[in-house]
């Protein structure tokens, strides 16, 4: 890394500092070709998934007369038995699975940083209860257990997207709580976290104000690869048929109603399986290229 | 080690008691009578029939009764009755557990070996060739929906039978119906029926373990005592398989047991996407009947295995590393 | 200290010539080693000293052949005569452990956790003198027992996580002799350590060379530890050899200002009272893009325009060389007679 002459980074206000290190984690993301270029494809596919219906003039829920037709100018990636068009499914089935996974990020994120924080700060009784639950957490056999639960889904229909991302979440936050549990556990005995605590700082705001962002490179990076994780889980319970419920589309239970097809009219099997492979491949670049950047040291050892 | 060892099995006990109540607090929520409940709801005098059919299943009483009378024959080894076929769940467990197991330890065993093979010579030669190779398709197999790659396989076979002219991979069941073989007949129908279910969990879980035992080996190769054998004049290949290989098994062993929770969901979908008779089908089943005895009973014994296979993963732990043992 | 047989004209036990070595980065290439030469001779001990990053590591790395195989190096090494350089893997792998031996800077990770340290030791002596494993086993307890680990033949059997600091890196230095080499190198053997069994340590260091009758090279940043065991004295900064001599020469009229530098920065004992530790100001120089002419002008009190226009090279002053354009200032200044005495004197040389 380059020499940054002394003088100027300790005349530099803190906030000046901080903004130019992240402007130096974006160029090193930048800097890898294939980690933008997941990202784009991933921005591109999110935007697209709106665009389809103008664009080709068929919606998720559309019936056309074409019946188990190939793929065409007309129907991208063909239609089905009843003549729903593959490609606005596929869409549909892509902004749900973006949408819950982030969700469960969002949940399982705040959840983990959190539990894994106050393990860190409190250490002793509070960090065993916490860590029992975590250990138990990371061996539990997850799909078996979002199949119990998603039991529910059955019942309810088309309100089910929101149900099965909160459930996920609520289950997927124990590996990130045990990274920052142990990145707490380095900084806490640093200085400006002493004289935070000499300041007289409470124990919420050292959490939140000073523990939690100095480990945010680590957040980051498993908040990606919670998405991916999402969405594998996501749509293997929609597959079982214990998540996302028609009306609603899934990826997981588009690829379920077209296996059985998979000799005589590929397309229904195969191109939604495709999208959703290139979707979990391009949220896994992203990530690697975030941890690259975010830990330059690990960097050769992706 | 015995300290160590007793103090492990302790703590194991005390997860399992806490697995039967997670397993049952879990299907609590199962409702057994869905599908009957909304068709009676829209009767005339329904209601008084669905009170009937809780109080036939035990639904009226408090869950903390329910959990003590279950734990109760527990106890005596029995576990309940299917709803569904009437059949007591031991028997039902018993013969979907051999099934599975082959597929569980055919894929675990595989993709552990070759999985830490392939990442030691990922790690020493970096960038090389082979790493490069193998990194493309752990890349790919770590992006795969398990249930996309197990119907991809599937169809993939059936191609190539029809292609081929004779059924080389059978993809249906895990061995052919009505079957009447002798030993080695039943055993070579199995392996036939065995080979796409069980590439398909390797696939997935050798893109994992190789990565984590590459990553593994290159902290390892980096570290201080490595340099000091080869500053010994140790063989760079005694470096390898004495000083490096043990120490970077290390995680690896750990790895495969806070993993064995995802093969077993990944086993579940496999088995439904071959038509296997196994563990998977039987959950999915009770679950779909809301057969509420074989469901408790399901996650109890795969919460039974998991706690074996992570009490045998600290048991290996504490025998490669004297740390451990002693702390 | 007075036993300086060898310092002549012999064959040295290894003669490093013109040695370079850049390590290639992303972002650019990191020049640890520009061009340093050195020789040290039978039953000699030589020290180089230097800051972290100065490359005084990376020379003896290079001599054990133990740098990554990224690293470009040129120069060149021999061994009595043979070139270390040229070696094949298995000629460096004999050379390794049985010629020269290393002693690392941090006993707590050098030793392998998974091994107990008989087993680490003998593992050595196995290999190079082929011997049966009780035989390797009882040599292993008799090096131990050298070293000063009390209960030898219990704590052969020990793992390194159960034994001291201290301990490990006695273990650490019964390892290195265990086959009589001619050269051990000491990679800052006490820096990891704790001050009050740094002491020890070097003893034991010493007794071992004695035992074994090796050369010895110590690598340190701390000229204290340096007055103890060294004949010959290399100071190093950033890449160059910055000034070499007689240890107790070098100590009395440093002819290098960066010298003169690290020698206030040493605690003494016979330092009259009041006397403040001087550490130089600044850091050392980035090896990416190293600044043109003397490595140390920005830093030095001395500097001038011609120091950093042209790059000194070492040239006599007394008995010693030093590479600095004001060599004759820095070795004849009043200072240097009456150095570390007081602060006083300090003042006066500003």
């Amino acid at each position: 890394m380059a020499e940054v002459p002394v003088g100027i980074l300790a005349g530099a206000p803190a906030e000046t500092e901080a903004r130019s290190q992240w402007r130096l984690v974006l160029r090193r993301f930048l800097a890898h070709r294939l980690a933008v270029a997941a990202g784009i494809v991933l921005v591109v596919a999110y935007v697209f998934s709106y665009l389809a219906e103008p664009l080709t003039g068929w919606g998720y829920k559309d019936l056309s007369s074409d019946l188990s037709q190939g793929p065409s100018a007309d129907h991208w990636f063909g239609t089905d038995t009843i003549g729903h068009d593959m490609f606005a499914q596929s869409m549909r089935g892509l902004r749900v699975s973006v949408h819950v996974s982030l969700v469960v990020a969002g949940i399982a994120t705040v959840l983990g940083s959190i539990m894994g924080a106050v393990q860190g700060w409190f250490r002793g009784r509070v960090d065993g209860a916490l860590g029992l639950l975590v250990d138990f957490l990371l061996i539990l056999p997850l799909l078996p257990v979002l199949m119990v639960l998603g039991t529910r889904t059955r019942a309810s229909g088309g309100s089910s997207l929101m149900f099965v991302a909160v459930v996920i979440g609520l289950f997927l936050w124990a590996p990130l709580a045990r990274v920052v549990r142990g990145e707490v556990f380095s900084i806490r005995e640093k200085e400006y976290i002493e004289a935070a605590e000499a300041l007289g700082a409470s124990n919420s705001r050292i959490i939140f104000r000073h523990l939690i962002p100095n480990v945010m490179s680590s957040i980051i990076v498993y908040a990606t690869l919670t998405v991916a994780t999402a969405i594998l889980l996501e749509t293997a319970l929609a597959f079982l048929g214990f998540g996302i419920q028609p009306p609603e589309v899934s990826l997981g239970s588009l690829v379920d109603e077209g296996r059985d097809a998979a000799r005589t009219r590929w397309w229904l099997f195969y191109l939604p399986g495709a999208v959703l492979v290139l979707l979990v491949l391009c949220v896994n670049f992203v990530g690697d290229g975030l941890r690259d950047a975010l830990d330059p040291r690990r960097e050769q050892r992706r | 080690m015995l300290g160590y060892a007793t103090r492990k099995l302790l703590i194991s006990v005390v997860v399992l008691f806490f697995a039967t109540l997670v397993a049952f607090l879990l299907v609590a929520t199962v409702d057994p009578i869905a599908e009957q409940r909304v068709f009676l709801l829209s009767q005339p005098g329904g209601a008084e029939q669905i009170d009937r059919l809780e109080a036939s299943l035990g639904l009226d009483k408090p869950l903390i009764e329910r959990y003590g009378s279950w734990l109760g024959d527990l106890a005596t080894g029995d576990m309940g009755i299917s709803t569904d076929n009437g059949r007591p769940v031991t028997t039902l467990l018993g013969e979907a557990i051999p099934v599975t197991l082959r597929l569980v330890i055919a894929a675990t065993v595989i993709s552990v070996i070759v999985g830490v093979a392939v990442g030691v010579v990922s790690a020493i030669r970096q960038y090389g060739a082979f790493d490069n190779i193998s990194t493309f398709f752990a890349f790919l197999f770590f992006a795969m929906p398990v249930f996309w790659l197990g119907a991809v396989l599937k169809d993939l076979g059936i191609r190539f039978n029809d292609w081929w002219g004779r059924r080389i991979f059978f993809t249906i069941g895990e061995q052919s119906p009505r079957l009447d073989a002798d030993f080695w007949g039943t055993w070579a129908d199995r392996a036939g029926h065995i080979i796409l279910p069980a590439l398909t969990l390797i696939a997935i879980q050798l893109a994992a373990t190789s990565r984590f035992q590459r990553s593994a080996m290159l902290d390892v190769l980096e570290s201080d005592y490595i340099r000091t054998a080869r500053a010994k004049g140790v063989p760079q290949r005694r470096v390898i398989t004495h000083h490096a290989l043990r120490n970077a098994l290390l995680p690896v062993v750990s790895f495969t047991g806070l993993t064995f929770g995802t093969l077993i969901g990944g086993t579940v979908v496999t088995e439904v996407v071959f038509n296997w008779k196994g563990m998977g089908r039987l959950f999915l089943e009770s679950l779909l009947n809301g057969d509420v005895a074989v469901a408790q009973g399901w996650l109890l014994a795969v919460g039974i295995s998991v706690i074996i296979v992570n009490l045998l993963t600290d048991l290996t732990y504490g025998f490669l590393d004297p740390r451990v043992r002693d702390g | 200290m007075t036993d300086q047989a060898g310092t002549g004209g012999d064959v040295p036990v290894l003669s490093v010539r013109d040695l370079e070595v850049v390590f290639p980065t992303p972002d650019d290439d990191v020049q640890a080693v520009r061009g340093v030469s050195w020789d040290i001779y039978e039953g000699e001990v030589l020290a180089i000293a230097g800051e972290s990053g100065s490359g005084k590591s990376v020379s003896v790395m290079a001599a054990m052949g133990l740098l990554p195989a990224t690293a470009r190096v040129s120069g060149s090494i021999s061994y009595r005569g043979r070139d270390v350089l040229a070696m094949t893997d298995k000629e460096l792998e004999q050379l390794r452990g049985s010629a020269i031996s290393m002693v690392f800077q941090d006993p707590m990770t050098s030793l392998n956790p998974v091994m107990t340290v008989g087993a680490q030791i003998a593992e050595g002596v196995r290999i190079h003198q082929r011997t049966k494993t009780a035989i390797a086993r009882s040599k292993s307890v008799e090096l131990l027992h050298l070293v000063g680990i009390p209960n030898a033949p219990q704590r052969v059997d020990s793992y390194p996580h159960e034994l001291s600091g201290g301990m490990r890196q006695r273990a650490m230095i019964a390892m290195a002799i265990a086959n009589d080499p001619d050269l051990l190198i000491a990679d800052e053997p006490t820096t990891a350590l704790d001050v009050t069994i740094q002491a020890q340590v070097l003893d034991v260091l010493e007794r071992a060379r004695e035992a074994a009758g090796s050369a010895l090279v110590v690598i340190t940043h701390d000229l204290g530890v340096v007055a103890r065991t060294a004949h010959r004295l290399l100071v190093m900064y950033a890449g160059r050899a910055a000034e070499t001599g007689m240890a107790e020469e070098v100590f009395e009229r440093p002819g290098h200002p960066y010298t003169a530098g690290l020698l206030g920065a040493i605690p003494r004992l016979d330092a009259p009272k009041g006397t403040r530790l001087m550490p130089i100001d600044g850091s050392p120089p980035s090896m990416l893009a190293p600044p043109p002419g003397c490595a140390f002008a920005p830093r030095c009190p001395r500097a001038t325009e011609i120091c950093s226009q042209e790059t000194p090279t070492l040239r006599p002053i007394g008995n010693q060389q030093a590479a600095c354009h004001h060599a004759e200032d820095q070795y004849n200044s009043k200072a240097n007679n009456t150095n570390n005495k007081t602060k006083e004197d300090r003042d006066d040389q500003r």
